[in-house]
Parts: C-alpha cells; structure tokens; sequence
C-alpha cells in the first residue's frame, strides 16, 4: 500500500503538541468587557412596588391612584433618586392611595426604605388595603387597620473571599484593568398571612389568600470596579411584619387579628477601595494607574 | 606464442578495447567524486543537525542551502557549515554559494569566489562573502529536495521571565518570576505556531491573575521574503502587554548593507487572562513604527531611530544603540514622546545555554529558550510609551542573528 507522504511528517507527538494547543483553548472562556475607560459608578436605584387589595374580599382592586411623600411615582411603583453623591439616604417614604369611587379612604402604609451605596439597587413592596363605603344594610362597617413593623436585615456576602480588611471579606482586582462582572442574588418578594385566634362576624379567608404571595426570584448585580482595588458584595433582605387588626368602625370592637410576614424587601449593594498592597496604582472609576511610585525603575522580561 | 593473422587481430583489437575502457573509465573517475561531494556534504550536514539541506550546481556555480537548527548561535553554526564545505563540498574553480534559511525562508547567503591564478589552494573562511543578496541562485535552490525538513518538528522551548519593580518606598524590588514553556512546530514554510503557558514560579506584588498558570504568547506568524531583498513577518493571536490582534513588521537593508529601514504595525486590542477565563475589550487600537538603522561593523554595534506610536496613541521618537557579542546584546534606548516625560534605559539578552544540541528522529525537542533579557525602564513610566512583542521568540539578539557583518565576523573570530 502507498505511503501517504504527507501524514509521514506528522509524527504523534506533533499531533499531540496541536491537540494540546487546541485543547487548552477549548477550556478557556472569554467574557468581553470595556476594559479600558474611564467609568463614574452607577446612583443607586430605589423602588417601592405597591398593589391593592380590597377587604374582606381580597380581590385586587385596579384603577387606584397612587401618591408618595418622597421620590417619583410611576403607575403603581415609587422610584427613588440618589443623591449627588450617588446613594440614597436611610428614609420613610409614605405612600398613599386615592380610594376609588365606592371605596372609604385607604389607609396609608409608611414604608421604610435603607441606606443604600452608589451602584446598589434595592426593591420593596407595599400592600395597601381598601374597604368598600359602608351599605345602608350594615348597621356598623367592618374596617380594617395594618399596622407595618420592620424587622432587622438579614445580610450575606459574596462566597469565597480572598481578602480579609478592616474586619470585612474582600475579593481583589489586582490588574491594571477595570473588571466588569455580575454576581447572583436573590430578589425576595414573599408574604405569607394567618388569623391570630379567631375572627368574628367576617370571612377574612379569602382576604388571608390574597395576602399570601412568593414571586422571589433570581436577580443580577452588575458591578464595575477599577483597577487595583479589593472590592465587596453583599446583600440584604428585610424582614416586615404586618398587623391588620379588624373591627367595628363605630363601635370600636374589634373582631380579630391577621397577621402577615413578608420578606419583600431586597438590597444588593457594593463597595470597592484602594487594594492594600498597590494603593499608589488605584484611582477610582479608571482602567489604570497613577503614576506616583517609588520611583526606583521597572524591569520588564524582554 | 605465435599467433596466427586472425588470432593477433583478435588480440590487438581486445587489448585496445581493454585499453580504451580503462581510460574511457579513469577519465570519468573524477567526475563521479564531485557528484559525490556536493551529496556527501549534505550528508554530513545533516548527521551534524542542520535541517532545510540541500545543493544544486550549474556551469557558473555550486549553490548550498541550509538551515543551522543544532547550534544555538547562528554564526557559531554557519561557521560549522562552511568548514564542512570548504573541507569536502567545494567545488573545482567554480563560484560556491551557501543560502541561509531560517523557517525555510532564506535569509543571507555566503558567496566563495575563486580567483583564477591564485596560488593558495587552501580556502579560508575570510574569503567568504556574507550578504542578504541572493544572487539568481535561489531562483533554482528553491526548487532543491531538500533532506532533513524542520516542517512538522516541534521544539518545547522553556522561557524564563523575570519582572522586577520598585514602585514602593517600603520594599526595594517587587519580583515576577515565570518559567514559561512554549510549543513551537512549522506547518509550512515560513510559517510558525507558537503556544505558550506561563507558569508562576515567584510572585511577589504582582497581583493575583500573575499567581495562576495561565496562556502566555498564543500566535501563528508568517515569514516571507519579497524582491528587493524585503523581509516580511505577519503575527495574529494573542501576544504580550496583555493585548491580542495582528502585527506585520518589515525590513529592507540598503544596497550598503549597513543601512537598513523596518516599518511595523500593529491592530490590537486589550485582553488579559484571569486563569484560562479570557476577559477581552473589542475595540482596537493602531501602533507603528518607522525606522533607520545603522550598523558600525567594526564593533558589532546597530544605531537605530524610530518614529512610533504606542499603545495609548501616544507618538514618540525613540533612539537605540545596541552592541552584539557573541553571548550577548545589550543596547541603550531613550524615548520622548509628546505628553509624557523623556524616558530611557538599558536592555539585553543573552543566550542561554546548551549551546549544541540535536532533535533525536522526529520527537519533540525540549530545550531552554534561545535567549533571555531584560529591558529597564529608568524612568518608572507605566502609562506612556507601552509596547508589546508580537512572538515569544522576538528579541533585540535574534533581529541581529542573520546581520551579513554580524556573522562575517562570527566567521573570522570563531
């Protein structure tokens, strides 16, 4: 059989040497970024999403007008905005409703918005609940008040730190190069609701229904970090608890108790600062250096 | 014995014969021993290690072509060759070339020709001419068979790097030190791929990324020579400086083979490697470079000045004095470029050690690099005049290694 010259001068370890080269690319990944220029961080970003419920029927109610003592209101949701400095302060933001015709006056709900950095962004959620105007039939209307109580945040960190400073986990961008990269979150927005004892004179179950919900899902932060600086991640879920007490509107009686626990409120913030061993080279928001050093020579492999 | 009429013709005419085929015979004697020579000095070049190997010969002039791939400094090697072929391979007052390949691309030749008269029969080395012309004679060696091919052969070169830097007040010199292995193979010719990995050995303030074993130069280049004695190279891939893209670079030496012009220039952009993760930015920048150079052959010594753009669109002039020694090139460079602060520095390389070395059949060829340097930067500059090189093989002794004036006088002081 005749030779085929051509494959006489591929000896295996050529081969090899190909299927290696080959190889190693294949492992690799590659993420394209803008690597090089100047960036100012994101402000950060605020919202307070609010829905409706009618009582005792827990239906939705729709064609509601919504108010807030602070930030911009856009359909049913209330934007913050950051200040100069790109954050947004610790505050209580009071949202209100204008009832709809055949609705008594909704109650306002104050929400209690926190502290978040330049480049976070946080999101909230707000039940109001509306009653329908008493009938000449009701010798007394069934009203309802809630009453909002926050409790402290819960927070976790990104996994996998590979500095430790100043009492805080860090990951580090030890290059000259901004990095541009997302990280995973959780975005919680559930409630679950239950009668304290019992309730009289009203069917609050289906209201009770309508005030369980779980739309939690999977959330990105995008982060840009300068060059040569340790950065950190972390977020924070707050825990509210609502008490709707139901009672008589005239006589004051008070029929019973709902209670509702919510984890609908989400912040995932960010914070980056000069790395430690290379502080010379940081500049905030740039891709590369300063140039103030030692001053004793560089030596590159030629 | 008496013969008879017809026994003696008989006898004259085969003793004539006889006669007639032994001269017939001794006449062509010589001519065989020259074929001999020119095949048999091939095969001695190729028992020594060169590879590319090959001759042809016409009524004008016998014509070798070969590759030094077994000795570590080309004029060390070209010298080998000649003394092979001034012993065993020249031809009888004929004109003898020797073209010198480098990745099957020719790159000087060297040109013996006898004077008619001359008495001294023993040919010396001086009398060897080194040029970058060519003569018509590659017009048929580059249809030799050639024996020996280096297509296909790959060489695992280990490069060592070292970075040092002093920008704190609290710490004299920060270090890098990587052991970098590379596979180097042809394909075809002129041609080149070249992988290499970068292996940390030593990181002290370098950064994290500099910790993990991740690709160092990962290109394929593409040599070639044009008329007029221009040489050519075009890389593609990811090259140092942390940037990947496409760089061609250009040489022409002056009929004064002394003077010489390069042009080069480079569409790249910024990638750096987190591991094997490839973070890359597409937009693409444009460096160049245009230059003259000079070369003092009386002390080895090149002259360059360079007109440059560089990696932040900064434009500059550059001035470079670099002298060649047979293990060594180290050369000045001083720099100015429009916004940034005047800058300078020394840099060399020098030629690692095994000096000789043979590929056994068709394995891989493990060896440490063919040099290794330093370039120093006095000034501290990290923002301005940043350049990259396109191959890991690229350096200031490896341009000068094919240099007509450098290897005549590797020839005369070997």
């Amino acid at each position: 059989m005749k030779k085929i010259k051509f494959l006489n001068g591929i000896g295996s370890m050529f081969a090899f040497a190909v299927v290696a080269l080959v190889g190693s690319l294949l492992f690799t990944s590659c993420e394209k970024e803008d690597l090089n220029a100047t960036f100012t961080t994101e402000p950060a970003k605020a919202t307070i999403n609010v829905n409706v419920v009618e009582f005792p029927s827990g239906a939705a109610v729709s064609g509601v007008t919504i108010s807030a003592d602070k930030g911009e209101v856009s359909g049913m949701a209330v934007t913050l905005k950051a200040g100069a400095d790109g954050s947004i302060a610790a505050q209580d933001v009071v949202i209100s409703a204008t009832a709809p015709a055949g609705y008594e006056a909704i109650q306002s709900v104050t929400v209690h918005v926190n502290a978040v950095k330049a480049g976070g962004v946080a999101t909230y959620n707000a039940t109001l609940v509306a009653v329908k105007t008493a009938t000449p039939e009701e010798p007394d209307q069934v009203v309802i008040k809630g009453v909002r109580e926050e409790g402290p945040a819960r927070v976790s960190e990104l996994l996998n730190p590979t500095h430790n400073h100043a009492g805080k986990s860090w990951w580090e961008n030890a290059n000259d190069y901004i990095l541009i990269t997302k990280v995973s979150y959780k975005l919680y927005n559930q409630q679950t609701a239950a009668k304290e004892g019992e309730v009289k004179d009203v069917d609050v179950t289906d209201f009770i229904e309508s005030l369980k919900y779980n739309y939690t899902k999977d959330s990105v932060l995008e982060m840009k970090i300068s060059a040569w600086s340790i950065y950190r991640a972390w977020f924070e879920v707050y825990p509210v608890t609502t008490t709707y007490t139901i009672s008589y509107k005239n006589s004051g009686e008070i029929l019973g108790i709902i209670k509702a626990d919510a984890l609908n409120g989400t912040a995932a913030q960010y914070e980056e600062m000069a790395h430690p061993s290379h502080s010379h080279a940081y500049q905030h928001g740039h891709g590369h250096g300063a140039s103030e050093n030692a001053g004793g020579g560089i030596v590159l492999p030629d | 014995m008496r013969c008879k009429n017809s026994n003696i013709r008989k006898c004259l005419t085969t003793k004539t014969i006889a006669q007639c085929a032994a001269l017939f015979l001794f006449c062509l004697i010589p001519l065989r021993g020259f074929c001999q020579t020119g095949e048999s000095t091939v095969n001695v070049l190729v028992e020594m290690g060169f590879e590319n190997v090959g001759w042809t010969e016409d009524d004008n002039e016998r014509v070798y072509v070969l590759q030094n791939s077994a000795y570590r400094l080309q004029g060390v090697g070209i010298s080998k060759a000649v003394d092979v072929i001034q012993k065993i391979g020249l031809p009888e007052q004929k004109k003898c070339r020797i073209i010198v390949l480098d990745n099957n691309i020719p790159q000087i030749s060297l040109y013996y020709h006898p004077v008619k008269g001359d008495t001294v029969t023993q040919v010396e080395r001086n009398d060897w001419k080194v040029t970058y012309e060519l003569g018509e004679a590659w017009r048929e060696a580059r249809k030799i068979k050639v024996k020996n091919s280096s297509l296909f052969k790959v060489d695992v070169l280990v490069y060592p790097q070292l970075a040092l830097r002093n920008l704190l007040l609290t710490q004299i010199y920060q270090v890098l030190f990587d052991l970098s292995p590379a596979v180097e193979v042809s394909l075809w010719k002129g041609m080149k791929l070249t992988g290499q990995l970068k292996i940390p050995v030593y990181n002290d303030g370098y950064g994290s990324y500099e910790d993990k074993i991740h690709p160092g130069h990962l290109t394929i280049s593409q040599r070639f020579r044009l008329p007029y004695n221009v040489f050519g190279k075009v890389t593609v891939g990811y090259f140092n400086a942390d940037r990947y893209g496409v760089d061609a670079e250009f040489f022409r030496p002056f009929a004064d083979e002394r003077f010489s012009v390069m042009a080069r220039m480079g569409c790249t952009a910024i990638g750096y490697w987190d591991g094997f993760r490839f973070h890359y930015d597409p937009k693409m920048g444009l460096t160049w470079t245009i230059g003259g150079s000079f070369y003092w052959p009386q002390y080895n010594t090149s002259f360059n000045l360079k007109v440059e753009q560089y990696l932040k669109e900064d434009r500059g002039v550059k001035f470079e004095m670099i002298r060649h020694f047979r293990y060594c090139s180290i050369g000045f460079y001083a720099m100015k470029a429009k916004w940034a602060k005047a800058n300078g520095g020394f840099r060399f390389q020098v030629a690692l050690p095994p000096y000789k070395y043979k590929r056994y059949k068709k394995w891989p060829r493990i060896n440490t690099s063919a040099n290794m340097g330093l370039v120093y930067n006095a000034g501290n500059e990290r923002y301005y005049y940043k350049e990259y090189k396109a191959e890991a093989s690229d350096n200031i002794m490896e341009k000068n290694s094919f240099n007509p004036y450098f290897i005549k006088s590797e020839l005369l002081n070997f």
